[in-house]
């Protein structure tokens, strides 16, 4: 006893409990400080379920254990990740039960770069890894996409760049605007709530999300994580155009196209119609270039087939075939076409020469052929007429039998013609 | 939230278009295939021409409710 009062002077020396002494310190602390600046490298950075980052913030020689909730990290657009150099900002806070005071971290700043472009790069690394940026992952565009949904801002320069040119390549297309806030803490909401709208609804057969040029501030909403993700989430495929060309976002990178401006993306969402009318044109052309060889080859097949059997075999055949292909020609000079008037006269012309290779055209100028009753073959010449045979003599409305007499003259100008 | 059904399909249309082409190029179709797919195909490129000559840019604004669903927004209306 008698030691103690030695020890410490008038007056008598207080003896604080455990937990009395720590919230001492704890105040001690708090009001000594007030609010610390302290650099150092971020270490054992752990994020709970809670959202809340704990950290060693430390040198070469020290250590500090660092703690930021959840509710201080909606203005702050990296992740405390390991080995970051930092300057935080915070108040000294003594865990009373443990006795062990850390840094309870308001603001974190890193060093050596600027917050956007940590966190951009660090956003970029993630879901690269993830394999969100692969192009075997993108959709292809539709080549004729009959709505295009725009989420945009509804006013200014980007949205007026999109409706023109949709309109001047693709007027078929129905352009429907879903306007959002394209900058500030409730862009990313907006366009998220925007794309699963038009998503779920299929309100889109391909969407085009855009913005004009800006500081990478007011782009900012396009680098957030849930605006990536929301796009990669997407089953209408989606065409970026954000910015200038030298600006590139998250959003860009994974967009299933990208496009340097909104005016790139709206020529990459729908199809050229200057170029579609030209394709036209060139398949109506291969249309009838492919008729006409049929139709050539038909006409070389008759010939051939004229050459190889005489007519015995094809009396029936050939003006049959010849008035299918004559209604046909019909049909086609009727069916009036830029782009097939050539095919059409070549027809034409085809059509002459076919008919004049109908041995119906000459029967009806009055001429007939007549063919050995019993052998089918046609009597062309006198000398293959036998005294007494049997012949059918084909006129242009009928067939007539008949019997060569035992010494007639030949029908010198018919076996001609034949010939 | 589907839109009218625009018939005739533009992309339906150059599709069996191109596939009329196919089947000519690759010849040997005999004469009465190729008129028939001669007359198709000279009636989608009308169908398709009249499509682009027609079109008008149509413009509409989609709202998204809060329950997450899309209307068109009744107060704009569409414009060309």
């Amino acid at each position: 006893m008698a030691s103690q009062t030695e020890l410490f002077s008038d007056p008598a020396p207080r003896v604080y409990r455990v937990r009395e002494l720590n919230e001492v310190v704890r105040q001690l602390l708090d009001d000594g400080f007030g609010e610390v600046l302290v650099e150092g490298e971020i270490s054992n950075a752990k994020q709970q379920s809670s959202g809340h980052w704990y950290f060693t913030l430390k040198d070469e020689a020290s250590q500090l254990p660092a703690v930021l909730f959840h509710r201080m990290q909606t203005a702050l657009r990296f992740r405390p990740e390991n080995g970051l150099h930092v300057r935080a900002a915070g108040r000294l806070q003594l865990f009373v039960p443990q006795g062990k005071y850390q840094l309870q971290v308001k603001t974190l700043v890193p060093l050596g770069q600027g917050a956007l472009e940590l966190a951009f790069r660090q956003l970029c690394e993630r879901l690269q890894a993830e394999g969100l940026f692969d192009p075997a992952r993108k959709k292809k565009l539709p080549p004729f996409p009959r709505r295009v949904a725009l989420v945009t801002s509804p006013t200014g320069a980007a949205v007026r760049d999109l409706l023109a040119t949709l309109a001047a390549r693709w007027p078929l297309a129905q352009v429907r605007i879903v306007p959002i806030l394209v900058q500030g803490e409730a862009a990313p909401g907006e366009i998220v709530r925007a794309l699963r709208a038009v998503d779920r609804a299929r309100a889109a057969d391909v969407v085009i999300v855009a913005r004009g040029g800006g500081s990478m501030e007011d782009l900012w909403a396009f680098n957030d994580e849930r605006v990536a993700r929301a796009i990669v989430a997407m089953r209408v495929p989606v065409v970026s155009g954000i910015g200038h060309e030298v600006d590139v976002t998250i959003a860009d990178l994974v967009a299933d196209h990208r496009a340097a401006t909104p005016t790139a993306a709206a020529a990459a969402a729908v199809p050229d119609q200057r170029e579609v009318r030209a394709k036209l044109l060139h398949q109506e052309r291969l249309v009838a270039r492919g008729l006409r060889r049929q139709l050539e080859s038909a006409r070389s097949k008759l010939e051939s087939l004229l050459q190889r059997y005489g007519l015995r075999r094809l009396r029936h055949w050939v003006p049959e075939q010849l008035q299918v292909l004559d209604q046909r020609l019909e049909r086609l000079a009727r069916a009036s076409l830029r782009g097939v008037a050539q095919c059409d006269a070549r027809a034409r012309g085809l059509q002459a020469r076919v008919a004049a290779l109908s041995p119906a055209a000459v029967l009806a100028r009055g001429y007939t052929y007549c063919i050995d009753a019993t052998t089918g073959v046609l009597v062309a010449r006198a000398s293959d007429s036998r005294p007494g045979g049997q012949v059918r003599i084909h006129f242009n409305d009928g067939v007539r039998d008949a019997t060569f007499a035992a010494a007639a003259a030949a029908p010198e100008e018919i076996a001609k013609e034949r010939t | 939230m589907n839109p009218p059904a625009e018939a005739p399909d533009f992309e339906a249309s150059m599709q069996r278009l191109e596939a009329i082409v196919q089947e000519l190029e690759r010849g040997g179709v005999g004469l009465e295939r190729a008129m028939q797919l001669f007359e198709e195909g000279v009636a989608l490129g009308a169908t398709c021409r009249t499509l682009l000559d027609g079109a008008q840019a149509r413009i509409e604004r989609l709202l998204v409710r809060t329950d997450g669903a899309v209307e068109i927004d009744p107060t704009e209306p569409p414009a060309s």
